[in-house]
């Protein structure tokens, strides 16, 4: 029966936790561990966020959805327990039992403990925090029918410094991840062909307009990770500006880069590419970490399709112009390419209408020739964005 | 770069952990998955950030709170200027209340809509400049988590999505590198200082006077250029060359 010597136990249990803190889903297989180990029957890991006031149970261990919803629908406002604890522990961590903040037999008149709690065995609680230093905190509670030993808290006391450390090794992974996410979402946004090769140039990232691009299959693509054209010495021009690029990355040297051009198998125009160096910043040391690494090295390869029929927004283009929906029209034809002709042709307005409304455009951004106002547009941001 | 070892022995002893020799192989097990986790993460993060960095546009992006969390160079640069908008106390400010207001509501709007995952409308603000000069053109978006990836939504400081605020200056004189143009198009050097020109916003007659060459012998260039790319007018030029590879990156560094 007892194999094991508690000391083991607790080592089991660590090696549960720590597992959670690099997979998240592995966190109910943690809590499970943990449960008996500091004699709770059930338990619930909570995150909420102190300034928008929501709340999220991240595990739920033998707590039943119902209750779970009944207690964030109806009691979350008046749990004593969170009151008193939130009170007693401000911006300290703690670990803390139910009894020792109410007292076991006010609690029992309770309508939370008689309505929510009672029929679910959970009369007392022992928690600890995990992050308690605002915005976002998170907090583990155990639950059992009895009230909560000496020994249960000790236990948990052992617990809570490696629960907490799982929790900040989460979060750091977790933001990192979110900050390249983010990054990486504004460049689908632009409205050219991105792509981030590693040092070694490996294609490490696409972005929307790219993936149009290489979907297209006309004169880029990529094979074993590498960006190929169709014709064999265009790849080997590019493999070539790749390769500069990279030594210039790995040596911290800024450039304006490199421009190519891909023919392409269906005879349309070729594609513009510009092959230059990205120099990330040095890396400071992570707070949690005290870790500082080499910034990674990479390539930047910006694709334009001179074919593309991409125009800016008319509506976009009549609020950062201030133009009247009729000039923001023939505005965003004349950004994607069209004359005065074939637009008042299309659009069936007279060709004189057409020539005194593109004066008027003139006038109110400041431009003194169509090429100029042509220019304009397409720089602005409504230009510069996926439509 | 600090081990896994030294790692996991600076953690042990903040927290003030008394392990065994079973949990410091966990620990030591924890740091080693850890920092090459990071590691890849960071290198991932910094990549995309620095590329944004290329770009001939201002691109700012914000937390669900709305303070600003990363601007690329061409977005440090115009902060720099102080020229209509500013930063204070990590938040995008217009100096007039009225443009400040409208700001601040598009990412408010953009922010507040995007973790249900509805692609809301972008919202599009002039920003004036005391220097008179014509106006900031600003786009709020919203940046939406691609499937899969809620987590780092729920873990930001805020519930909520970031958001992207691109802002362009239309009295940006950026010209593409005429180097880049003469690659991407097969021009001949004079052709390209042209076509980067006009790429400029300069006219003809302007670029005939600064490079002293006579505006006949830089019409029969023009002439040339358009025959050599297809293009029947100027302005359609200007369209290409602007939209470009050339034309979106940052000409110098």
């Amino acid at each position: 029966m007892t194999r094991r010597a508690p000391a083991d136990d607790l080592s089991l249990v660590i090696e549960s936790i720590y597992a959670a803190a690099l997979d998240p889903s592995a966190w109910p297989a943690a809590i499970e561990r943990s449960a008996p180990f500091v004699g709770a029957t059930n338990a619930i890991m909570l995150l909420w966020n102190d300034s928008s006031l929501e709340s999220g149970v991240v595990v739920a261990h033998r707590v039943d959805a119902e209750g779970l919803d009944r207690w964030q629908q109806e009691y979350l406002g008046d749990d004593v327990w969170s009151h008193a604890g939130a009170t007693r522990f401000a911006g300290r961590p703690f670990v803390t039992t139910g009894a020792s903040l109410v007292h076991p037999t006010e609690f029992a008149k309770m309508r939370i403990c008689n309505d929510l709690l009672r029929p679910r065995g959970m009369l007392d609680l022992l928690a600890t925090s995990l992050r308690w230093d605002g915005p976002v905190m998170s907090a583990l509670s155990f639950y059992r029918r009895e009230i909560f030993q000496r020994r249960h808290v000790e236990r948990l006391a052992a617990l809570a410094p490696h629960l907490r450390l799982a929790a900040a090794v989460q979060r750091q992974l977790v933001e990192t991840r979110g900050r390249a996410v983010v990054a990486e979402s504004a460049l689908d946004a632009l409205g050219v062909g991105v792509l981030v090769l590693d040092g070694s140039g490996h294609v490490a990232r696409a972005n929307r307009k790219a993936e149009a691009i290489l979907r297209s299959q006309d004169g880029l693509r990529i094979h074993h990770r590498r960006l190929c054209c169709a014709a064999g010495d265009e790849t080997r021009a590019l493999e070539g500006a790749i390769t500069r690029a990279a030594q210039a990355s790995e040596r911290r040297v800024t450039a304006a880069g490199q421009a190519l051009r891909v023919l392409r198998p269906s005879r349309r125009r070729s594609l513009g590419l510009i092959v230059s160096p990205i120099v990330p910043a040095e890396i400071g040391p992570s707070l949690l970490t005290g870790v500082a690494w080499r910034a990674g090295a990479g390539v930047l390869v910006t694709v334009s399709d001179p074919e593309d029929g991409d125009v800016p927004a008319s509506e976009h283009l009549r609020r950062l112009f201030g133009l009247t929906p009729a000039e923001s029209r023939l505005a965003a034809a004349l950004a994607g390419g069209q004359s005065l002709a074939e637009y008042a042709e299309q659009s069936t307005v007279s060709i004189g209408t057409v020539r005194w409304t593109v004066k008027r455009i003139l006038e109110k951004t400041g431009c003194r020739r169509q090429g100029d106002l042509v220019r304009l547009l397409l720089k602005s941001a409504a230009g510069f964005i996926r439509p | 770069m600090t081990g896994p070892e030294a790692w996991a022995a600076a953690v042990a002893e903040a927290a003030d952990l008394v392990v065994s020799s079973e949990q410091w192989g966990s620990l030591l097990r924890l740091a080693t998955a850890f920092q090459a986790q990071l590691h890849k993460l960071t290198i991932r993060s910094d990549l995309a950030e620095a590329a944004l960095d290329a770009f001939a546009i201002a691109i700012f992006i914000l937390d669900p709170l709305g303070r600003l969390v990363h601007a690329n160079r061409n977005g440090q640069l115009l902060l720099d200027r102080r020229d209509g908008l500013s930063v204070r106390e990590r938040r995008l400010r217009c100096d007039l209340s009225d443009e400040h207001r409208m700001l601040h509501g598009a990412i408010r709007l953009a922010a507040d809509t995007s973790p249900r995952g509805v692609a809301t409308e972008r919202r599009t603000i002039r920003i004036s400049r005391p220097s008179r000069r014509r106006p900031f053109g600003a786009i709020v978006s919203p940046i939406l988590a691609p499937a899969g990836n809620p987590a780092p939504f729920i873990y930001a400081a805020a519930t909520g999505a970031a958001v992207l605020v691109t802002v362009s200056d239309p009295d940006d004189t950026d010209a593409p590198a005429p180097e880049h143009l003469q690659q991407l198009f097969e021009l001949t050097p004079a052709e390209s200082r042209l076509a980067a020109a006009l790429a400029g916003g300069r006219s003809v007659a302007e670029y005939a006077e600064a490079s002293r060459i006579s505006v006949g012998t830089a019409r029969w260039t023009l002439k040339r250029i358009l025959a050599k790319t297809g293009c029947r007018r100027q302005a359609e030029l200007v369209r290409l060359l602007a939209a470009s590879a050339a034309g979106v990156v940052r000409a110098r560094d």
